[in-house]
């Protein structure tokens, strides 16, 4: 092979070599101060310093945004919210799976999200089907994400757990924002809006808003509902109460669902099919708890048309604690506590000096490399000129 | 499979090593072998109706070669043209066709009994069966002699880099390479893979970008007005044209890898200053075919004036409706068709103008007046294309100026703030680059640079894929024509 061929293919794979670097530097920058700040991730960190000193959760709520924002666990006394935007029961269904089967953390009683929205194919399609990988991944197996993601190969599904930097470029600019998070609370986050500030018109056409995202063109997904079944034989195999809560909702929101009905049904027909496959599982041990209609004339206490603020969160909290503590619950947990507190913190401060070392290291290896790379290059260049300069001389 | 995702990522450099490895002799049956592969990853049962219309054009070649008579010659000629535009036919118009003739028949009170297909239309049909019609039409000519290799003819039709969406390609241009030897050339195969590189940045930056706030707002036109429209409306001709030429720059790329050159598809077109230009300069494999086997044919421009634009207006018409059976798309072709009639109409009357308003004067702003004048032009047309029914464009068309604003803090656009910043910046970045080759040209202007500035920038193109793309493993539009 000519000389020059070998010369570009050394070239070629060392600029390979430094990009697969540059990316890994860049991956590990973004998985430990990009990552950190989005509110998933925040929520983790929050579990994970919640499990470090409790073995036990009287109270798991789960569900999307709707939960999120709904659950103040300072109101509800060993609760914890696992809520996160756009979560389906595919997710919830593998996170308690975590919580019970890897975490060893004993649980009480989950409180499941039942809103008009929560089993919308539009939380079961492409976007949204683990969309957080590069977090479930750590608890749940490529191989079932796959069972689930059925048009993404391993490879790509490995990708974009592993290297969830890639594609990810814009989100850099989080490390140069001012912007303040939001303040959480055991997986619950603040949030400001206030719905009633805005005019009826504007409060119409956000309800209608939510309506088309949900319903328009949307189905029940049986994908939601074969893991909410899953998430119920969970729960029951493992001895822990099961609570169905419907969040509040505006007036405006209210009525539009009501006179459309949801996916070609009416919500009474809707909340059959899903009491129905709850009883399967359950038979009659488990309860409804509806607090859709507690904020129709409270706008103030609204976010918008379906999340609550932090005034409502407060409300609604105190409520369901109220309302909780009069159902009579079994009480299959232990107060058994944990003493391996300070080994876990330390552990966290180990990883996070590794971390660190690593990225000196990495980073010190592409620029020695980079280095060497123009080294190279300019010595090719100076040996090419010199040639050039020799031959007619001789 | 996909040019965008990570299965071509593996396959490539596996064809290509195997390529340069194996000898002469082996490697159009390893190409062949990895083109069937290629176009099986998409729908496999459809390469029986690729190697049906292989088999049917390469017989067609052999007989028409072999045919005594010239009326012989016609006859297989005829045959060869019914078969693939039957194929294309069935496959593409016929729900349309019907679909329509239903409509006629309620308006007239017949029930007419309305029959619908319903399958995927083969991919890239459009683009091969213009391929092969190519093929017999030169050999008919006599300007190509009959490909006896059937291997070779099937490699001419299926060669992946080309096969579901071109540069359509002429026997002249492809059938000889693929009998020559290729060896490694690293300066070819680093053309190659920058060219690839270019592509891919059009493609998963830009264009793929792109696509999300234009299909938030095509899919739901009529929750919108003034600017979101004109915003995804001029986002969707960058979009297509990165999305096209994005592909057409990894495939010719891809192919000059290994050693074979296939024609230019794209001579940036929004620098056009006028719309014939633009057509000289947009998918210039179609549209130099649609001159050669169909507006020449048809009288071309050596006929009564009349008949000129007639010609040219049918000529864009199917044209249109070559890319998909809507009467969007027809309509769009139409546009273009008036476009040029009334260019060429008022061609001297423009010119006067431009004197009186003293123009003529100031060249440079002159071109710059045209090239957006064609560039809005072009646009407007794009709407048709782009819109789901005739009733959306129509909406969009008469919304594009009603209700503008700066503010689209409220409006649901499908792309982020964030994300619309890449977008600009890579549409200017990407506008930049164009400007530097239709000056000078890119690779002069980077040959000029020392070696480690080059190889930075090729770094930094990399890294800006990687980290910037949009990696949904989105179709390409062209694919669905």
């Amino acid at each position: 092979m000519k000389k020059e061929n070998i010369k570009f293919m050394k070239r070629m794979v060392l600029l390979i070599v430094i990009i697969i670097l540059i990316i890994l530097i860049l991956n590990i920058i973004y998985t430990k101060y990009v990552l950190t700040k989005k509110n998933f991730y925040r929520k983790e960190i929050a579990y994970q310093n919640y499990i470090s000193n409790h073995s036990e959760i009287k109270y798991a709520f789960f569900g999307d945004s709707h939960t999120f924002h709904a659950i103040h666990p300072k109101f509800i006394s060993g609760a914890f919210n696992f809520g996160s935007g756009t979560e389906n029961y595919i997710k919830t269904y593998y996170l308690l799976e975590r919580i019970i089967n890897k975490d060893n953390i004993k649980v009480g009683t989950i409180v499941l999200q039942a809103d008009l929205e929560t089993f919308s194919t539009w939380l079961t399609n492409e976007p949204f089907l683990f969309n957080e990988i590069e977090l479930y991944s750590q608890f749940v197996p490529l191989s079932k994400i796959k069972e689930v993601r059925k048009k993404d190969s391993m490879i790509e599904l490995f990708i974009e757990a592993k290297l969830p930097v890639i594609g990810k470029g814009k989100e850099f600019g989080i490390l140069f924002s001012n912007e303040n998070l939001s303040e959480m609370y055991e997986g619950w986050i603040k949030n400001y809006n206030d719905f009633s500030n805005l005019t009826e018109t504007e409060r119409l056409n956000i309800a209608e808003d939510g309506y088309k995202v949900h319903f328009q063109n949307q189905q029940i997904s049986n994908l939601s509902i074969e893991y909410f079944i899953k998430t119920m034989e969970l729960a029951k195999k493992n001895n822990i109460n099961v609570i169905l809560v419907k969040y509040p909702i505006s007036k405006e929101y209210q009525d539009i669902t009501s006179q459309r009905g949801i996916y070609n049904i009416s919500k009474e027909e809707y909340y059959r099919i899903l009491f129905d496959n709850t009883e399967k599982v359950l038979g009659d041990n488990y309860y409804v708890l509806d607090y859709q209609n507690l904020f129709l004339n409270q706008p103030e206490d609204l976010g918008d048309t379906y999340h609550v603020n932090y005034k409502g969160a407060e409300i609604l909290s105190r409520k369901i604690y109220e309302d909780i503590t009069k159902l009579n619950l079994s009480s299959n947990s232990s107060s058994q506590q944990q003493n391996n507190v300070i080994t876990i913190d330390k552990n966290t401060i180990e990883s996070d000096k590794i971390n660190l070392i690593l990225v000196i290291f990495l980073t010190l290896e592409s620029i020695i490399l980079l280095g060497v790379l123009i080294y190279l290059m300019q010595k090719t260049k100076f040996n090419k000129s010199s040639k050039s300069f020799k031959t007619p001389s001789r | 499979m996909l040019f965008n995702s990570i299965e071509f990522l593996i396959f490539f450099p596996v064809v290509v090593l195997t390529y340069f490895l194996l000898p002469h002799k082996f490697r159009w049956f390893w190409l062949l072998s990895a083109s069937v592969y290629f176009y099986m990853r998409f729908i496999p049962i459809y390469i029986l109706v690729l190697f049906f219309l292989i088999a049917i054009d390469y017989t067609a070649g052999l007989m028409i070669s072999a045919a005594k008579t010239a009326s012989r010659k016609k006859l297989f000629l005829i045959m060869s043209l019914c078969a693939n535009i039957g194929i294309l036919s069935f496959f593409k118009y016929f729900n349309f066709f019907n679909l329509n003739i239903d409509k006629l028949a309620t308006l007239i009170g017949w029930n007419y009994p309305l029959v619908l297909l319903s399958f995927a239309l083969p991919i890239g049909l459009s683009f091969h069966t213009f391929q092969s019609i190519s093929y017999v039409i030169e050999v008919y000519k006599g300007n190509y002699k009959v490909e006896k290799n059937g291997g070779i003819y099937a490699l001419y039709v299926m060669f992946f880099p080309q096969l579901v969406a071109g540069p359509i390609e002429r026997p002249q241009n492809l059938l000889h390479q693929l009998h020559e030897k290729h060896d490694f050339d690293f300066q070819r195969v680093s053309n190659g893979l920058k060219l690839m590189l270019w592509g891919f940045f059009k493609k998963v930056v830009i264009a793929d970008r792109l696509a999300l706030l234009v299909n938030t707002i095509y899919a739901n036109p009529t929750n919108y007005t003034g600017t979101p429209l004109i915003l995804a409306t001029v986002f969707f001709a960058f979009q297509i044209y990165c999305d096209f030429s994005g592909y057409s720059d990894i495939a010719i790329g891809s192919a000059r890898v290994m050693g074979i050159n296939l024609m230019y598809n794209f001579r940036r077109p929004y620098f056009s200053k006028s719309i014939s230009e633009f057509w000289r300069r947009w998918h210039i494999s179609l549209s130099t075919w649609f001159r050669d086997y169909f507006y020449i044919p048809l009288g071309g421009s050596r006929v009564s004036l009349l008949r000129v634009y007639f010609n040219l207006f049918v000529t864009f018409l199917v044209s249109g409706l070559w890319h998909g059976a809507n009467w969007t798309f027809a309509v769009w072709g139409a546009f273009h068709g008036f476009y040029i009639m009334f260019g060429k109409a008022t061609y001297k009357f423009r010119k006067k103008l431009a004197d009186s308003y003293g123009l003529s004067k100031f060249p440079k702003l002159h071109t710059i007046l045209q090239i957006i004048i064609t560039f809005i032009l072009a646009d407007i047309a794009w709407i048709f294309f782009r819109a789901n029914t005739m009733s959306d464009a129509v909406y969009i068309l008469t919304h594009l100026l009603s209700g503008l604003t700066l503010n689209l803090s409220s409006v649901d656009l499908g792309l982020d703030n964030p994300e619309l910043v890449v977008a600009f910046v890579s549409i200017i970045f990407m506008e930049s680059v164009q400007f530097v080759q239709e000056r000078i040209g890119i690779m002069q202007f980077l040959s000029r640079k020392p070696a480690w500035l080059r190889w930075i920038i090729y770094l930094l193109l990399i890294l800006g894929i990687l980290l910037f793309g949009v990696f949904k493993g989105m179709s390409f539009i062209y694919f669905q024509f």
